[in-house]
């Protein structure tokens, strides 16, 4: 592989931390304090896959690259809520569109970055399995983070949304037993509380 | 639900005072006009840099969106939101005429 020049590569690595300074929408809008960044979700995103790939029996390294990348586009746009639980409520074209350019900028100083790109292009394009596993990855950290929230003691009710929209994606996929067991961890919280 | 609603509202608000349609904006930032479509109806918060380039585009400081509302400013708000929504209607027949 070609030497990474230097420059090239702390660029990169400057664009890729604003990730960390950018929120998720949908917590800050809940009213969430210290919401957590897309930086942080992806971050739990790679750990369900450097986990959950061997079981699923699906290439790890290609699982935990695109969990890794599924959202980087969101550090020069933003976190666009385009789904309020199971309703559309914006365009994810458009979204995508200004994703695209921003991940093509980020890795645009080197061709060896290409692999990225293409990772990137394959979540988006949800047609192979790695694709559709890391989306469902996507939604379970999300529940994940959502039942931590509702630990904590902000009402349920504000992450119902959030539950309906992980279902829309879960029903009926591999990692629906997952999901389930989560739902079932939230009703307990729910009863103790 | 989130306290700095005025962020939302002073990127629209910003704008306007700028004489700026969405897709005015959108080509200044690179981006489409839904993605501003997102940041003025709370969909979104613009990253940081983003944000600059808003401010840069519509020639406000950056304070002048986190400001905090001033008591006596609601009715004067109102009233600018109103104004707000009749100069985005004109501009859209303008548009269409």
């Amino acid at each position: 592989m070609k030497a990474i020049a230097k420059k090239d590569f702390t660029n990169l690595l400057l664009e890729v931390g604003l990730l960390k300074k950018v929120l998720r929408t949908g917590w800050v809008l809940k009213g969430v304090k210290n919401a957590e960044s897309v930086a942080d979700h992806s971050w739990r995103v790679a750990i369900l896959a450097l986990i959950l790939a061997p079981q699923l029996k699906v290439d790890q390294l290609k699982l935990v690259k695109m969990a890794l990348i599924h959202d980087l586009g969101e550090a020069l746009i933003g976190d666009i809520k385009w789904e309020k639980g199971k309703r559309v409520i914006g365009s994810q074209e458009e979204k995508h569109k200004d994703e695209r350019k921003a991940i093509k900028k980020m890795f645009a100083d080197n061709p060896s970055f290409k692999e990225y790109i293409d990772s990137w292009e394959e979540f988006v394009g949800q047609k192979t399995i790695e694709a559709k596993i890391v989306k469902q990855l996507d939604k379970l950290e999300m529940v994940i983070q959502a039942l931590e929230y509702e630990n904590s003691g902000y009402p349920s009710k504000w992450f119902d949304e959030f539950w309906e929209n992980a279902e829309k994606y879960l029903a009926g996929q591999e990692l629906e037993n997952y999901f389930h067991y989560l739902q079932d961890k939230r009703k307990q919280l729910k009863t103790k509380i | 639900m989130y306290k700095n609603t005025n962020l939302f509202d002073r990127i629209k608000k910003a704008r306007l005072i700028a004489g700026l349609s969405q897709k005015d904006l959108a080509k200044k930032l690179g981006v489409s006009d839904k993605t501003i479509s997102a940041y003025e109806m709370k969909r979104a918060i613009p990253p940081v840099l983003t944000l600059q380039k808003i401010a840069e585009a519509t020639k406000q400081p950056v304070e002048y969106f986190f400001k905090q509302e001033e008591p006596n400013e609601f009715n004067q708000q109102t009233i600018e939101r109103k104004l707000d929504i009749i100069i985005d209607e004109l501009r859209k027949i303008s548009k269409k005429l």
